[in-house]
């Protein structure tokens, strides 16, 4: 192991949490990250742009309503200032975590494709659900020549889910009202050719199918990366799952994927 | 007017409807005068106004028998009001009723012909502000003078518009005056203080009158027509001249399928500025009439009826129209810059020559024989094609006088243009841009609808509520959002960038490109200019698309209103 990688590992990792009128996930997005991570976090107000991209190695937009969800879920936010420096951030390669409203806003800026309908059942919904990693990654692994051979190209490296398996199932909870996903036809099957999908919603045992889509998305899509995999929405909350105490600490391996990632990348 | 020339919003003014609506105002307005001298009672008033109307066919039916055409109005709104219809047009003379309307009638068209010229003065000084720069040639009686640019000559158009609205104004402001004085004007049996109660309601002022308003009156308001109608008349004639085969300057569109000559297929003709310069020598004739209208036997006589029930609703029309086609003329117009500069240079810089005998006489030569000299060589140079400056470098007496470096230095057009930013500044603190492009207040609706592909949960919830309230017979709900949106437009000098990206977007005249999904409603249409409506279907079209609605999902439409 190099110099400089000890020093990476001693050096804390620092994480920004953008807030919006109407956010109500940030103060808990703030506890996982400091307390739960040991990470410096540090807030980002909606009404600032920022140009010290260095002084962040992640970003995370955390749930809740931001801006009432007036127009649609996300598209106010979406305008705001934060994103429009959050957009120079994720284009120069940062980190970019997009947490259930976080998703939406994502997806109105156009950092993610597709679009986000009510859900299905018209009702808010509040459980836990299943999802299954999808994206296939090995980043710890370096033999994973495997299912490099198997031809699906889905084996990209990203800092979301980089320390858990494929096909792994983690249990989260959702809260949101807005989750159903939409693309049209041929972009779905672009962003699962391309290994654009990271998460599906499923049962406990990992099958995919409509009775374990809890909001109509399409594809039953719960997860997705940005182009160049350096930015993720994700509808459920892993920040509620992040300690035994709370029920999973599923939503752990997502954050200590991308801490993993940070310090050796 | 024939059908071909008629605009709806100006010919209703002259239909007989709105003819009987108009004399019903002013007996209504003289019945609630009466009522405030305590001379018609109350109730009876309260009934009147509640009762009183008019049907165009059966006042038609009662004028063939009466053979006049008031009572005939008279008798037809009697009908509707019963007893108290007594008290309607209570010592009046016809011509009272008549002339107070042909006022008003009158005063409609000039304003709506004004708010047409406030556009066409809009769309010339933003066409005026984009050719600021653009070299040409400059000419009098026909031949090449100095230079100028395009912009220049647009905004001495649109100086001169600009005081054909002044006069539109001021004929306005002229008719606006009525008559109830009773037969011959002497108020025998009609009080002066109802005459001027009624007509404060009109909004209208007294004027001293005989039987009837006196026809310098309207005479000025047909020499205002007149007047703007030649202005426009003279813009379409430069648009003849500069579309000249030979000049080549600048071409009305032609739209696609559009055809010049069923004999020729190559032709494209300066068809709508031949229409306006057709149409204006109308405007002219009818002015003589209207000149011929104001001497009348002793107190009246009716030989002026005949003429005013022609010429004024031709006049105010075909201005409308001839304002209507010059708007779209200037707001479509193709300009060739690049011919504008050829043409310059055909003459083989010879229009500096007044630079170059000035320089001459600077330098101490007598102005006699430094014409004669600049004279000479300027004429051979269009006779033998050689370019001025190489003449005036090879002749002695001018090298005695004036070095190469000097000679070429004269030959500079930028010379012409240092006070073309003055020009235009002085024009437009004379006549700052109309109220339409400075402060207009412009309301539009952005509808967001989900794609017709797109699951609409929303929708079905409310179906399924209105089939559970026994509603079987609805298919489908979609619901989208209706968002209103009121702009006020900025001055377009600050856009005038925008205007070039809109052009540039557009290719020549057809504006589908933009306005696919917006709709701009017939009045404001009709109160804004070309260019302007591109300017705003623009902003309202980035505005839906970025941020109104999400183009993955939803669909929108515009509906611009004012």
């Amino acid at each position: 192991m190099s110099i400089g990688l000890n020093l990476m590992e001693n050096k804390k990792i620092n994480a920004g949490i953008t807030v919006f009128p109407g956010s109500n996930c940030d103060m808990d997005v703030y506890y996982a990250l400091k307390d739960v991570f040991n990470l410096n976090v540090s807030f980002l107000w909606h009404k600032d742009e920022f140009h010290n991209f260095k002084n962040y190695d992640f970003i995370v937009i955390p749930g809740g309503f931001s801006y009432g969800d007036y127009l649609r879920a996300g598209a106010l936010a979406a305008r705001s200032r934060v994103m429009k420096s959050i957009k120079e951030y994720a284009d120069g390669g940062g980190i970019v975590l997009g947490i259930c409203n976080g998703f939406q806003i994502l997806l109105e800026s156009g950092l993610l494709k597709g679009a986000m309908l009510t859900n299905k059942s018209l009702k808010f919904e509040c459980r836990d659900v299943y999802i299954k990693n999808i994206s296939g990654n090995n980043f710890n692994k370096n033999n994973n020549s495997n299912n490099n051979k198997s031809g699906n190209n889905n084996n990209r490296e990203n800092p979301f889910t980089c320390l858990i398996e494929k096909d792994a199932v983690l249990k989260l909870p959702i809260a949101h009202h807005d989750g159903n996903y939409f693309a049209e036809n041929n972009e779905l099957e672009d962003l699962f050719s391309s290994g654009h999908v990271a998460f599906q919603y499923c049962n406990e045992d990992g099958a995919v199918s409509d009775d374990s889509n809890p909001n109509g998305s399409l594809k039953n899509i719960g997860g997705l990366f940005g182009e160049n995999f350096n930015v993720m929405g994700l509808m459920p909350h892993p920040e509620r799952a992040s300690e035994k105490i709370l029920g999973s600490d599923d939503g752990a391996k997502i954050f200590n994927s991308i801490i993993y990632y940070i310090k050796n990348k | 007017m024939i059908d071909r020339y008629s605009l709806p919003e100006i010919s209703n003014i002259w239909s007989l409807e709105n003819k009987y609506n108009t004399w019903l105002q002013v007996e209504l307005a003289i019945c609630s005068a009466y009522n405030k001298i305590g001379r018609i009672p109350d109730k009876s008033l309260e009934n009147i106004l509640k009762n009183a109307k008019f049907d165009v066919a059966e006042i038609e039916e009662t004028e063939k028998i009466t053979k006049h055409d008031v009572i005939a109005f008279l008798t037809n709104v009697a009908k509707y009001v019963g007893e108290d219809s007594r008290f309607i047009h209570l010592g009046l003379t016809s011509s009272d009723i008549g002339d107070t309307s042909f006022s008003l009638l009158f005063r409609q068209a000039l304003n709506l012909n004004l708010s047409k010229a406030k556009i066409l003065a809009e769309s010339l000084l933003q066409k005026a502000l984009k050719y600021k720069y653009t070299s040409m040639m400059g000419r009098t009686h026909g031949i090449h003078a100095e230079p100028i640019t395009f912009g220049f000559k647009l905004l001495i158009f649109y100086e001169e518009i600009n005081r054909g609205i002044v006069r539109l104004n001021k004929a306005i402001e002229t008719v606006s005056c009525g008559k109830l004085s009773g037969a011959v004007g002497t108020f025998a049996n009609f009080p002066p203080e109802v005459e001027k109660i009624a007509l404060d309601i009109l909004d209208l002022k007294p004027i001293l009158s005989n039987q009837v308003i006196q026809r310098d009156i309207y005479a000025e308001c047909f020499y205002a027509i007149a007047s703007l109608g030649a202005s426009c008349e003279k813009i379409a004639l430069e648009m003849r001249h500069l579309m000249r085969t030979e000049v080549s300057e600048a071409e009305e569109a032609f739209s696609a399928g559009q055809k010049g000559s069923s004999a020729m297929p190559h032709k494209k003709n300066p068809i709508v500025s031949e229409n306006i310069c057709g149409l204006s020598r109308i405007l002219r004739s009818n002015l003589m009439s209207a000149l011929e209208d104001i001497p009348l036997w002793h107190e009246r006589d009716i030989s002026h009826s005949s003429v005013e029930r022609i010429i004024t609703p031709d006049s105010t029309i075909l201005m409308y129209y001839i304002l209507n086609q010059l708007i779209n003329l200037i707001d479509n117009m193709v300009v060739h810059e690049d011919r504008m500069l050829k043409n310059m240079q055909l003459t083989k810089g010879v229009i500096f020559s007044q630079k170059v005998l000035l320089a001459m006489i600077d330098k101490g030569m007598l102005r006699e024989d430094a014409y004669k000299i600049v004279q000479k060589l300027a004429h051979q140079a269009i006779q033998t094609e050689t370019e001025f400056a190489v003449l005036l470098k090879n002749n002695d007496d001018v090298l005695k006088y004036l070095n190469e470096a000097e000679i070429n230095n004269l030959f500079d057009i930028n010379y012409y243009y240092k006070n073309i930013d003055f020009i235009f500044e002085r024009s437009m603190s004379l006549f700052p841009p109309p109220a339409t492009a400075g402060n207009a207040i412009t309301k539009a609706t952005v509808r967001v609808i989900l794609k017709d592909e797109v699951l609409d949960p929303q929708g079905k919830a409310v179906l399924s509520v209105l089939k559970s309230s026994g509603y079987n017979n609805i298919e489908d709900v979609r619901v989208g959002k209706h968002i209103e949106l009121t702009i006020r437009q900025n001055n377009i000098i600050n856009n005038i960038d925008k205007i070039d990206n809109i052009d540039a977007h557009d290719g020549n005249n057809d504006n589908g490109a933009v306005n696919d999904n917006i709709d701009i409603n017939g009045s404001s249409k009709n109160n804004m200019s070309g260019l302007t409506q591109k300017m705003l279907s623009k902003e309202l079209k980035d505005i839906s698309e970025k941020i109104l609605s999400n183009p993955i999902i939803e669909n929108f439409n515009i509906e611009i209103n004012n």
